[in-house]
């Protein structure tokens, strides 16, 4: 993909993150894309695959405790509770990108998310270091990581004139 | 009189949780699937059920794969389903809908939408 494509992808991640959060009552600041092992990452992490023609990878999602408490659709608050919830969460964040990214020809399957636990995290690959994005909130930082690879041909599309999907929070009967 | 029953399938807790607050609060009964072939076996189990409620991607058995396994195997359950899911791609809500789907729901999802959207599908007036 074009340097253009992987920073229009960049903008989409950043602006899911940011509306997703706000949907659930948390407004953030982004912080910055960082090329950092270690930065700001929660003892707890959700992991989700994608996988298509013209892009694949993960999206790793990290959220502080009071960011999970607060937000929880259901008031829980026990670990178990918060490791759900911040699988779904990754699981909501990709599902938007993925909507996104739907409307510039782009289309990925998507696995379901897992959560895991480590007292210390730290990404590396072998080629460079994972750009990782990272927003302020009044609850602490979120991370998330967004670890894509683009088939070298294939590129963003114009955006589509009628719409390919439907938006968050949208209910159509049939 | 006795609430209406309609199974919610979804392979994350806290999705099920949120659906279940909204309808228990909305005077329902619920019944909890945690994958499409737990589902599958919570619907036929419950044939009185009014209606259905899943998630699209799933472990084990996705909720597509449900719908059509149930359209198959047991055509004589003839049980609105809604699709709730963080798929919003209209060529999937096509398949679903071809599928004999009666609805979607992209998440996050506000609980009353999906109560009015329950509501009409089974029939209640508010």
């Amino acid at each position: 993909m074009r340097h253009e494509d992987w920073n229009q992808l960049n903008a989409i991640v950043i602006e899911s993150v940011t509306s997703l959060l706000a949907s659930s009552g948390v407004e953030t600041v982004y912080a910055g894309c960082a090329e950092d092992r270690v930065r700001g990452w929660a003892d707890t992490i959700s992991i989700i695959g994608f996988g298509g023609d013209k892009l694949r990878g993960s999206l790793v999602l990290s959220a502080p405790d009071g960011l999970l408490v607060r937000t929880h659709p259901a008031r829980g608050t026990s670990e178990e509770d918060l490791a759900d919830w911040l699988s779904e969460l990754a699981n909501l964040l990709l599902g938007q990108i993925k909507a996104r990214l739907s409307g510039l020809g782009v289309s990925f399957v998507m696995s379901t998310p897992i959560t895991l636990s480590a007292t210390t995290l730290r990404f590396r690959r072998f080629k460079g270091l994972p750009v990782m994005h990272a927003f302020d909130s009044d609850e602490g930082t979120v991370v998330v990581m967004f670890e894509a690879i683009g088939d070298d041909s294939a590129q963003l599309a114009a955006p589509a004139e009628e719409p390919v999907s439907l938006d968050a929070g949208e209910v159509i009967l049939f | 009189m006795t609430s209406k029953k309609i199974v919610v399938v979804d392979d994350s807790r806290t999705a099920r949780q949120q659906v279940i607050m909204a309808l228990a609060d909305a005077g329902y009964d619920v019944i909890e699937g945690v994958d499409g072939r737990d589902g599958l076996s919570k619907i036929v189990s419950n044939p009185d059920a009014a209606l259905i409620i899943c998630d699209v991607n799933m472990p084990i058995m996705n909720g597509l794969e449900m719908l059509n396994a149930l359209k198959a195997d047991h055509p004589a359950i003839q049980v609105p389903i809604i699709m709730v899911t963080t798929e919003a791609q209209l060529e999937l809500v096509q398949q679903a809908k071809a599928a004999g789907a009666r609805g979607w729901i992209v998440k996050p999802f506000k609980p009353h939408m999906l109560v009015a959207a329950v509501r009409k599908l089974v029939g209640d007036t508010l």
